[in-house]
């Protein structure tokens, strides 16, 4: 009853008390005794203030937490993020994955990865063939392609999680076969020469050898062939990008399906002594919820470009490209998606287990899939027969036409064979070198690329990763210098080529 | 003998660094050598590259195993430079607990009950190795540094070795001009993918596949892996029906048939 007292004046309601009664005596009415304010505040009076000023006191004391006690949507990626990445294919995940296992202490970087399509239907990723290779004529390339053998190698101590099962990417070491033709054989030679400086193993075959060594090749019009002895092969993408996914998630990476829409740009226009520049930094990452209406702008403080194909679109949001044509803002990123095919067929009596990833003097390519006879090839067509990019429809006739006959001539046994099944995927295609883009943009101070692979990104995304990770935690490429992939080559138009384009 | 101070096995094992994944040291990926000097060089031919004492370890953890005990090989590039290649990688299988024999010898050198060997083995300093028997040590990819020099090396016995797996199987080409006996029996991380690069191994007359765990199909690998090598006999590897396909009948280890059996 005490209680019940105290509480009753501590909320400041009136007790309940007999009405004056009008017929009675003139009393004098009874008045509460206490002149001053009274000692405890009185929350229920003007209830919804008091409210909204707790939880933002709530707030203030809890500085950057998400909490709210209002109820959130499912799947909205926080208010406010460290770095936001577009794109969760192997190359988003590879930098989300190094950025955590950079960071100079734990929980530094708010990481938040956005990934328009939880099916990774149309992603690059997984409708890769899965080829690694050091056989690259640009030493960086061949370094990233080590570095990342390296890095599959011992893929369980990078990336493997408590208490989950070890990582498997079913890697082949099968290793990749270049033939070259007369013409093409001084220029084999020489890639040979810089991927053996660079320390791959690679070995140099001429036809007899060639023919001793695979009896099912036919090698006519082979002058040399080159051979990568170890760290080639192939592996399984799709085990590779759910391995950086778990273990960055496990350190705290957030991921969120949605599609970017806009950014909030904020910029300023500075002379300088090449002109007036307009340099710009972003504010905000609109994410659009799939399916939704509803939206979240991401305040962040730098945004990694992995989108891939759809980099350069991702990149005219921050008016990369949008600009007179002759100025610094007018440079658009030069990467559009490309449509490759890939075909699965099944030959009984062609190469068996000994067979490499070969490469053909036409460009036809085809390895061992698995141990039933199926093999799986394609080829790159020429930039005139360039297909639709639309869709990811296949064109079978392309296989009848193109390919098939450049099989059989070099492997007898692909005379009957039969096309099990095929798929189409994107390259990010540079056009400018087909290289790689990485770093950042030189007007968008907080816009990093790592895009533009033009169809061996797989392969270099674990030292890619790194090496824009490394960028963004210690300020400079450490393990490997990609000071020649960057954007700045394209604003003064020095191309750097990769001659081994498969 | 002026060096042999340089080569007790126990004063050494004693400075092998504790390493539990990659903390404090980072593996050099360039010449797959954990070094203790920075500025290693690029290229293969930094194995050679600096330091005198390099150790080289993938440790694979995960649930269930040791990463100090296990997968520790060290690369003894000192006894390298003083006693040449034979004698470093014989130095290396034997105090792994192997056996290694040399060319014109009968007798193998092996380590007693007790793991203690002598160094007559040094006084072979030219001579080739011809076999190395290394079954049931911890190689991994790091330990084949010590023996990718041995160009006379004719068989080669990986049985029971737990952390062979198909990256190291990859590194056996470097013997394609000598090899001719190799085990792989019972490891237990040997795949098919990784059999299929032992097609550099022109010169393999007896290739031991038994037991083999993650190898899914056997009676099928068994076919691939003898056309793959006409010349080379390989045993192990029964089909688990009883229909056989061999070549000649003398492998079937838990065989029950007969002689002059008629396989079904």
């Amino acid at each position: 009853m005490i209680r019940a007292g105290r509480l009753h004046r501590a909320l400041g309601l009136l007790r309940a008390r007999p009405l004056p009664d009008p017929a009675a005596g003139s009393a004098p009415p009874s008045r509460r005794l206490r002149t001053g304010h009274p000692q405890r505040r009185d929350i229920f009076a003007d209830l919804e203030k008091n409210i909204l000023q707790f939880y933002k006191k709530l707030k203030e004391a809890l500085p950057g937490s998400d909490w709210t006690p209002m109820r959130i949507t499912k799947g909205l990626p926080p208010e406010r993020a460290d770095v936001v990445i577009v794109g969760g294919g192997v190359m988003g995940w590879s930098v989300a994955y190094w950025l955590k296992a950079l960071e100079p202490k734990r929980d530094t970087l708010r990481v938040v990865v956005v990934e328009k399509d939880p099916t990774y239907s149309r992603a690059s990723t997984v409708l890769s063939a899965g080829g690694i290779r050091q056989q690259f004529s640009l030493p960086e390339n061949i370094q990233m392609s080590l570095y990342s053998a390296f890095f599959l190698r011992t893929i369980n101590e990078h990336l493997g999680v408590l208490n989950e099962p070890p990582i498997d990417i079913q890697f082949n070491p099968s290793g990749y076969l270049f033939l070259a033709s007369e013409d093409e054989a001084a220029k084999l030679e020489e890639n040979v020469r810089i991927q053996r400086a660079e320390g791959a193993e690679v070995s140099l075959l001429s036809p007899a050898q060639l023919k001793k060594k695979y009896p099912w090749i036919n090698t006519d019009g082979v002058a040399v062939a080159s051979y990568g002895l170890e760290n080639e092969g192939w592996f399984d993408p799709w085990s590779l990008l759910n391995a950086f996914r778990r273990k960055a998630m496990s350190m705290g990476v957030y991921q969120c399906f949605g599609e970017v829409t806009s950014f909030t740009v904020s910029s300023i226009e500075v002379m300088t002594p090449e002109g007036e520049l307009t340099f710009s930094r972003i504010k905000h990452v609109r994410v659009q919820m799939p399916n939704s209406l509803e939206y979240q702008p991401v305040e962040c403080a730098l945004v990694v470009n992995a989108a891939g194909p759809w980099s350069q679109k991702l990149a005219e949001m921050a008016s990369v490209g949008i600009g007179p044509p002759d100025t610094q803002e007018g440079i658009e990123l030069p990467v559009e998606p490309r449509k490759r095919y890939i075909f699965v067929w099944h030959c009984p009596d062609g190469p068996g287990l000994d067979c490499p990833m070969l490469v053909d003097t036409t460009g036809v390519y085809f390895r061992r899939e698995g141990l039933g006879g199926n093999y799986l090839g394609s080829l790159s067509p020429a930039e005139e027969e360039e297909p639709d990019i639309r869709d990811l429809e296949v064109d079978h006739d392309f296989f009848q036409e193109k390919i098939w006959p450049c099989l059989a001539r070099r492997v007898p046994a692909f005379e009957s064979l039969k096309v099990k099944s095929a798929w189409a995927g994107y390259y990010d295609y540079n056009t400018f070198d087909q290289n790689a883009v990485l770093g950042r943009h030189p007007l968008v101070e907080n816009l990093f690329f790592i895009t533009g692979f033009s169809g061996h990104g797989l392969q270099h995304s674990p030292a890619a990763g790194r090496a824009v990770a490394e960028l963004i935690v210690e300020g400079k490429f450490k393990t490997i210098d990609m000071e020649k992939f960057s954007f700045k080559r394209f604003v003064s138009g020095e191309q750097i080529l990769e001659r081994n384009i498969v | 003998m002026t060096g042999s101070w340089a080569v007790r096995p126990s004063s050494r094992s004693q400075h092998l660094p504790s390493r539990v994944g990659n903390q404090g040291r980072e593996t050099n990926w360039r010449s797959g050598t954990t070094s203790q000097a920075p500025g290693a060089e690029l290229g293969r031919a930094a194995r050679q590259g600096d330091g005198w004492k390099v150790a080289a370890s993938v440790t694979l953890v995960g649930p269930g195993s040791r990463p100090m005990a296990q997968g520790t090989c060290m690369y003894y590039r000192y006894t390298k430079d003083l006693y040449g290649d034979n004698a470093a990688a014989a130095f290396f299988v034997l105090t792994h607990r192997g056996r290694v024999r040399f060319q014109g010898q009968e007798t193998w050198f092996c380590v007693d009950q007790r793991g203690k060997f002598s160094f007559d083995f040094l006084q072979l300093r030219d001579v080739p190795v011809v076999a190395i028997d290394l079954a049931g040590s911890v190689l991994n990819y790091d330990g084949v540094d010590n023996l990718v020099k041995l160009t006379a090396l004719q068989s080669l016995d990986l049985s029971r070795c737990p952390h062979v797996d198909d990256w190291t199987l990859s590194r056996l080409h470097v013997f394609k001009d000598s090899l001719e006996e190799l085990s792989l029996a019972g490891c237990p991380q040997v795949t098919e993918r990784g059999l299929a690069c032992l097609h550099q191994l022109e010169h393999l007359r007896r290739l031991e596949l038994s037991h083999l765990p993650s190898v899914p199909v056997p009676g099928l690998v068994r076919i691939l892996v003898e056309e793959m090598l006409p010349r080379c006999e390989v045993v192990g590897l029964a089909p688990v029906s009883g229909a056989q396909t061999s070549r000649d009948g003398r492998e079937e280890p838990s065989g029950a048939r007969r002689a002059g059996e008629i396989p079904a």
